[in-house]
């Protein structure tokens, strides 16, 4: 049985290749993160985040220390 | 918890397929989708991870539906006349009834999704199309000729006659709408071109 997951959705400022390069490098070492994805084509560049525990201040945390923005997007 | 509502998910499908249709692959973006859907950009990003993903994984709904659509009663062991009428008579309700998604299946044919979203699905459809043209030329009921004049022959006729439909006229503006007798006489006279005389 697959573990449930939660998705979170981010706006950041993670534009280029390069960029994308080196938070995957931030985030595939986190566990808890299931599968992430960077949407650099589009205008709000939004960083999407299936994760089985981490709530959404620890994925701001780690994105910023990381050096880029990263604001939670509500519905 | 944020979960997928499967309403709210067919209703961004349906708006994503009429602006695609209305203003091309090109010009469609997942802001311009949460605005015409009127939801949050947060919310499509919960469905799909990017405009890409979007786009394919409508074309796989739609390439599923088209296949079924037009494979229903049909097999390829049928005698050419009455398998071709099957055809028609299937593909004629197909873009009938759901005139907008056949419109978006035909831009997606023509761009660079095509590859992704065919290689799912139509290996069947191919196979069964293949052996009922196969099968009708072994019997002496079909002519062998290259695929691009049987496609010609055999099909066009009926993507023209949907689409004088569609467009409501036909040659010179003429109020034009399909009727299974126009069908009927169209179809003899293809079946007349690709039968050995």
């Amino acid at each position: 049985m697959e573990i449930p997951f939660e998705i979170l959705i981010f706006k950041t400022d993670i534009k280029t290749e390069a960029h994308k390069h080196s938070i995957g490098l931030v985030l595939d070492a986190v566990a808890d993160i299931r599968r992430w994805t960077v949407d650099c084509e589009d205008c709000d560049c939004v960083l999407r985040i299936e994760t089985t525990q981490l709530i959404s201040t620890q994925i701001q945390e780690l994105v910023s220390n990381a050096g880029f923005i990263c604001e939670e997007l509500t519905h | 918890m944020r979960t997928r509502d499967e309403n709210k998910e067919i209703q961004v499908q349906q708006k994503a397929i009429e602006l695609i249709v209305a203003h091309g692959l090109e010009g469609f973006s997942m802001q311009k989708l949460a605005k015409a859907a009127e939801v949050s950009p947060a919310t499509l990003y919960i469905y799909y991870k990017d405009k890409e993903d979007l786009i394919t994984s409508i074309g796989l709904i739609i390439g599923k539906k088209f296949s079924e659509s037009v494979l229903k009663d049909f097999h390829a062991d049928l005698p050419f006349a009455e398998g071709l009428r099957i055809q028609w008579r299937n593909r004629a309700q197909y873009a009938i009834e759901n005139r907008l998604e056949s419109e978006f299946y035909e831009q997606i044919r023509s761009s660079s999704f095509k590859e992704k979203i065919m290689e799912n699905f139509v290996e069947d459809f191919k196979i069964s199309m293949g052996m009922f043209v196969k099968n009708a030329i072994r019997r002496g009921e079909l002519t062998p000729m290259p695929i691009e004049v049987f496609w010609s022959i055999a099909y066009a006729p009926l993507y023209n006659l949907i689409r004088f439909h569609h467009e409501g006229r036909s040659i010179g503006g003429q109020p034009f709408k399909i009727s299974n007798d126009i069908i009927e006489q169209t179809l003899a006279l293809t079946i007349k071109a690709l039968t050995p005389s």
